[in-house]
């Protein structure tokens, strides 16, 4: 053992906690060294001493003082929370602030893209309408007589449908060879009772069509509008042989209600 | 026992020489549309090949008050062989006739069209079958009747004085009769293109499956009409269509296909099946 060994064993030497070896070795040391005996003679001096003083209980009077100083403390604590509070109102404000500006910035762009977004709708809309009436067009000249039929009805979902659009349906009224083709055509534009492209179709169209149901609706149109100048061709109808009796019936009831 | 069921394959076999029936097949491919114009009644059903098949002699193109009437069917009045016409071939003021039953036949693009060359007098109906797979569109001319069964096909029928029976089909149709009634049975109804039904005097007669989705407008100018359907009277905003004094407008099982019915005399009957 040298005497830095010795040293950290000292305390454990005087309480008795070495093994019979480790004592041995320390003493054998010991033996040799001054310097470690005077160590180990005043270590022991300092453990009996602190063991005369540990002895002593603290006086009452230190626990009153001990709990004056602990309320003491915990006043100090409580006097620093205001602080604390008003830097807490300080951030939320500056929270607050920041986020209203994010709003800010946010809705102007929201603002800027919903103009342009307008603007793209409005364009979207015109070529979707324009989409339909090609569409319609088209269909108009279909080889089956059901979907020429569907073209004509598409234009009861329109407004106002623009003149190509009428003009072909008018071609159907007046040229299709199925007559309920013809029909559905002369129904869809009967809706039309203002437009003075429809009223002249329907004028030209009863010197011409001979089915009598097609006449029988034309008719029914022109009456409603009263239409004066159909009054010509509808008396001519009365004069013709092959032209049916409840047509004639239609005439009748029709012309007494324009005249 | 023998001798007899001997004796009856020798009848058969004579009389189906006898008769004569002639018959003209057509391969359907590439053909997605047939149109007939014939003066005849037609019958026509659904066919197993892919072929149109058109034969003359029509048995149940006549219906029993008909057959009462004139006192005789079609079966026993058919084509019988004239004697002085042998080894001379018939000629058509029509046209040519390159079926060998009395039709003209031309195909245009993906049509196939079917004339007629004999008069209404010297037929005695026709029977035609056909795939599911072809657009139909038949003129009966002034005489002939129209019957059809079991077609899913879209029709466009158009006849004057003849009915129009319809049995078991699903549309679309486009039909028309001036004098004759129109019965038409569905088996389902397909959504897809407006049914448009029109006679001017004749009855209107329609059954619909119970399910049925449709959006019907009937009209009636003088007579009645009559349904058992429950008819919801869909919004009334826009421009509303003038015409038709009696027109009757309403949704079946919330709306669907667009069914118009239209009679100027007869009455309309729209049956719940």
């Amino acid at each position: 053992m040298n005497c830095n060994e010795i040293e950290q064993r000292i305390f454990d030497y005087l309480e008795r906690q070495l093994s019979e070896k480790e004592i041995h070795e320390f003493e054998k040391h010991l033996s040799q060294c001054e310097a470690c005996r005077k160590e180990l003679e005043e270590t022991r001096r300092l453990t009996e001493t602190i063991k005369v003083v540990s002895s002593e209980q603290p006086k009452t009077g230190h626990f009153t003082s001990f709990e004056d100083m602990l309320q003491r403390e915990k006043q100090k604590l409580k006097n620093h929370e205001p602080k604390v509070q008003v830097l807490y109102w300080k951030t939320a404000f500056q929270i607050a602030a920041s986020i209203l500006l994010l709003l800010g910035g946010y809705l102007y762009g929201e603002y800027r893209g919903k103009a342009l977004a307008q603007k793209q709708i409005v364009q979207l809309q015109e070529q979707s309408q324009q989409l339909k009436t090609n569409m319609t067009l088209a269909m108009l000249d279909n080889r089956s007589a059901s979907k020429r039929i569907q073209a004509v009805n598409y234009t009861e979902d329109i407004k106002m449908p623009d003149n190509q659009v009428l003009e072909a349906i008018i071609g159907r009224l007046q040229k299709d060879d199925n007559i309920n083709v013809r029909l559905a055509a002369a129904g869809s534009l009967s809706r039309f009772q203002e437009n003075q492209l429809v009223k002249d179709a329907f004028i030209t169209t009863l010197e011409t069509e001979e089915n009598p149901e097609v006449q029988i609706a034309i008719i029914q149109f022109l009456v409603h509008v009263k239409e004066e100048r159909s009054v010509k061709p509808m008396k001519k109808l009365l004069n013709q042989p092959e032209v049916p009796q409840y047509v004639k019936y239609q005439v009748n009831q029709g012309l007494a209600q324009i005249l | 026992m023998k001798k007899t069921s001997i004796l009856c394959m020798l009848l058969m076999l004579i009389g189906s020489v006898g008769m004569a029936q002639k018959e003209f097949k057509k391969s359907l491919s590439g053909i997605s549309r047939i149109e007939i114009e014939t003066n005849t009644s037609i019958f026509i059903k659904k066919g197993v090949s892919n072929e149109f098949i058109i034969r003359e002699g029509c048995s149940n193109c006549k219906s029993e008050e008909e057959e009462e009437e004139t006192g005789s069917t079609w079966n026993d009045k058919d084509s019988s062989i004239d004697e002085k016409a042998k080894g001379l071939t018939p000629i058509y003021a029509g046209g040519e006739d390159n079926t060998g039953v009395g039709m003209y036949m031309e195909k245009d693009g993906e049509s196939l069209r079917v004339n007629d060359l004999k008069s209404f007098y010297n037929r005695r109906g026709l029977t035609i079958s056909v795939p599911a797979s072809v657009a139909l569109k038949i003129n009966c001319g002034n005489l002939g009747n129209v019957k059809i069964e079991n077609l899913s096909n879209e029709l466009e029928i158009n006849t004057n004085i003849g009915y129009i029976k319809l049995n078991n089909v699903t549309g679309p149709i486009t039909a028309h009769s001036t004098t004759g009634n129109i019965d038409v049975v569905f088996s389902s109804v397909n959504q897809t293109a407006p049914i448009s039904i029109s006679s001017s005097t004749g009855m209107i007669d329609i059954s619909l499956p119970s399910n049925t989705k449709a959006s019907v407008e009937l009209n009636s100018t003088m007579g009645s009409v009559y349904s058992n359907f429950n008819l919801i009277k869909p919004r009334e905003d826009g421009l509303k269509a003038i015409g038709g004094q009696k027109a009757i407008t309403g949704d079946i099982n919330n709306g669907g296909v667009k069914m118009s019915l239209k009679a100027s005399v007869g009455n309309i009957y729209l049956r719940k099946k």
